[in-house]
């Protein structure tokens, strides 16, 4: 039923658990894991592991990731708020005016590739990092896994947020005011459906600022790409930021929507994978004989931790 | 759908993971290794046994998902023949693809009817050329069509890659003809009763990167019963096989003319998607 790639990774994941050790990558991975430590620093193929400290996705964000993505299936069928807002606040308008394509044609051509911006992005995070680079290049199956399901967990909130808040603020998309004209005909869908009400804030921007977050944050903790993490950071959140400036030229969404957009998906990016792997910087552990010794730094100070034989 | 499918990966390698037997065969344990290029696992299609055989493909990106189904006999995927189907569900159309296919490893034949119903724009109206704001347009029926779509695929190993070229013959049935219509498997708006497609591409292969090919790809689409000129796509192709089941594709072929500027969904702009290949009885 399932992929033989998937059932390879948990043949590694069997298979590289020492005797006494286990395998299972449920709430409570424990010994295999946690007693890692984080070989791939400088060395682009080397295999990777997980860092000292890491929680491994379980039920919980089983839970959290189902109820967000329903949420974001669901949500575009119930259709936003009538009578929401209209027109740009704050910078909103100088924004448009500068950046908005003057033709149909160019305007959709921004939104398309925009669209390929954000798929592009949303492919790296679920197949690049977690099957081609984890898994195949540095054959490192059950670490492919973590980020694979990381990032589910990164997309499924945030779409989840995004249409949730489409449909409560209902926001008409700039090119709304258009609607009618001879630039765009009133029985286009453009202007028919209830898509017109959904630009606060930008799935197109939310989206991507999310998966280079969340992408960067993998790279950071992992050394996915060795000693280049932030070529890697830094390609992501301009593949990111470009696909949201689009969405201006396009005239699909506002500046506000946009830099919303930008904040939230940031802030998930950054902050789910951070629930995983510990907030401050991991230092590798100590072995010293059959003894472990961790120095974790925590929000509170310094945590001295371990384990004996 | 397209979410719950990603969803379902999802769910899979947690189901896996929970419920994996005991003993993992050695034949698929991956090796601890510094070489990148290596694939884990390796087992073409063609090293299988003749046989009748139910199969399924699935190309999953993001937002799409597209199903194949075959039933056949012979070597899945690699020699075979039988009948396929090819469900057709996107947010702005549903139909589907029905046919008998022949394929070896050097011809692919392939025949059957096609239905397409749209929901977002109506029957087109004869204009030299169209933009986006057409195919969004509802102001009459929503399109509606049926066809036969037939292929013939050669392939031609070279010492310095793969040669393919695809020819597709697409006749639409009740149309007037010259009735204008937005053939999606094309990419085009053809003038009814047909239209061709030929695709030329060369893959090269590299020996530092197992199931890796990359090359050029050029593609004209040809409508004589419209008076346009052909559409003329090129740009590059790429495909990663990961694993016997698994294969990344990379399609990137712009259009470099066409009459008429429909946006992405005729442009067949970047587009990244994992293919997965399953068959009854494969060991």
């Amino acid at each position: 039923m399932c992929p033989s790639w998937i059932g390879e990774a948990q043949a590694e994941s069997l298979n590289s658990a020492e005797p006494g050790e286990s395998g299972n990558s449920g709430e409570s991975l424990d010994s295999a894991e946690s007693k890692a430590v984080v070989q791939v620093q400088g060395n682009s193929t080397a295999v990777l592991t997980l860092p000292v400290g890491y929680r491994p996705y379980g039920f919980g964000n089983l839970v959290v990731t189902s109820t967000f993505g329903a949420s974001a299936l669901i949500a575009p069928l119930l259709g936003p708020r009538k009578n929401g807002p209209q027109g740009g606040v704050l910078f909103d308008e100088a924004v448009r005016n500068v950046l908005r394509a003057p033709t149909f044609s160019g305007r959709l051509a921004a939104a398309d590739v925009s669209d390929v911006l954000l798929g592009l992005s949303v492919t790296n995070a679920l197949l690049g990092d977690p099957l081609v680079n984890a898994t195949w290049a540095r054959k490192s199956p059950k670490v492919g896994q973590q980020i694979f399901l990381m990032n589910l967990e990164v997309l499924a909130v945030t779409m989840g947020i995004q249409q949730l808040t489409a449909n409560s603020v209902g926001r008409e998309r700039p090119y709304g005011r258009t609607c009618g004209s001879s630039d765009l005909p009133a029985d286009t869908r453009l202007c028919t459906r209830n898509d017109r009400y959904r630009s606060f804030f930008s799935g197109h921007t939310a989206i991507p600022f999310s998966m280079a977050a969340a992408t960067c944050t993998h790279h950071l903790k992992l050394g996915l790409s060795g000693k280049f993490s932030w070529a890697t950071c830094l390609g992501s959140f301009l593949v990111a930021g470009t696909s949201g400036a689009l969405r201006i030229v396009g005239d699909f969404h506002y500046a506000t929507d946009v830099a919303t957009g930008a904040l939230v998906g940031s802030a998930l990016g950054f902050g789910l994978p951070l629930l995983h792997y510990g907030f401050g910087v991991q230092i590798p552990s100590a072995r010293i004989g059959q003894t472990e010794v961790f120095i974790l730094p925590t929000p509170m100070g310094i945590l001295l931790t371990g384990s004996l034989p | 759908m397209r979410f719950v499918s990603l969803l379902a990966v999802g769910l899979c390698l947690t189901l896996v993971t929970s419920f994996a037997p005991a003993q993992a065969s050695p034949a698929v344990l991956p090796a601890a290794s510094t070489k990148a290029s290596s694939s884990l696992v390796f087992r073409p299609w063609s090293t299988t046994r003749p046989r009748l055989f139910f199969s399924a493909r699935a190309d999953l990106g993001f937002l799409f998902f597209r199903p194949h189904l075959a039933v056949g006999y012979g070597l899945p995927f690699e020699n075979w023949v039988g009948a396929e189907l090819v469900p057709i569900i996107s947010s702005g159309q549903v139909g589907g693809y029905f046919g008998l296919r022949y394929r070896n490893p050097w011809l692919k034949l392939r025949s059957g009817g096609l239905l397409s119903q749209s929901f977002f724009f109506s029957d087109l109206s004869p204009q030299a050329s169209y933009d986006g704001r057409d195919l969004m347009t509802l102001d009459g029926p929503q399109q509606f069509y049926t066809a036969s779509d037939s292929e013939m695929t050669l392939s031609l190993s070279t010492p310095i890659g793969k040669i393919r070229s695809e020819t597709q013959a697409i006749f639409l049935f009740a149309k007037q003809r010259r009735t204008p219509v937005y053939v999606a498997t094309l990419g085009a708006i053809i003038g009814a009763p047909f239209a061709l497609r030929q695709q030329v591409r060369m893959l090269y292969s590299f020996e530092r990167v197992t199931g890796l090919s990359v090359g050029p790809a050029f593609e004209v689409v040809i409508s004589p019963y419209r008076d346009a000129r052909p559409i003329i796509r090129g740009g590059a192709v790429a495909r990663f096989w990961l694993y016997d089941d698994l294969e990344l594709r990379t399609n990137l072929m712009p259009n470099l003319s066409a009459p008429d500027r429909l946006g992405r969904q005729t442009n067949h702009w970047l587009q990244v998607s994992a293919r997965f290949r399953w068959a009854s009885g494969q060991p």
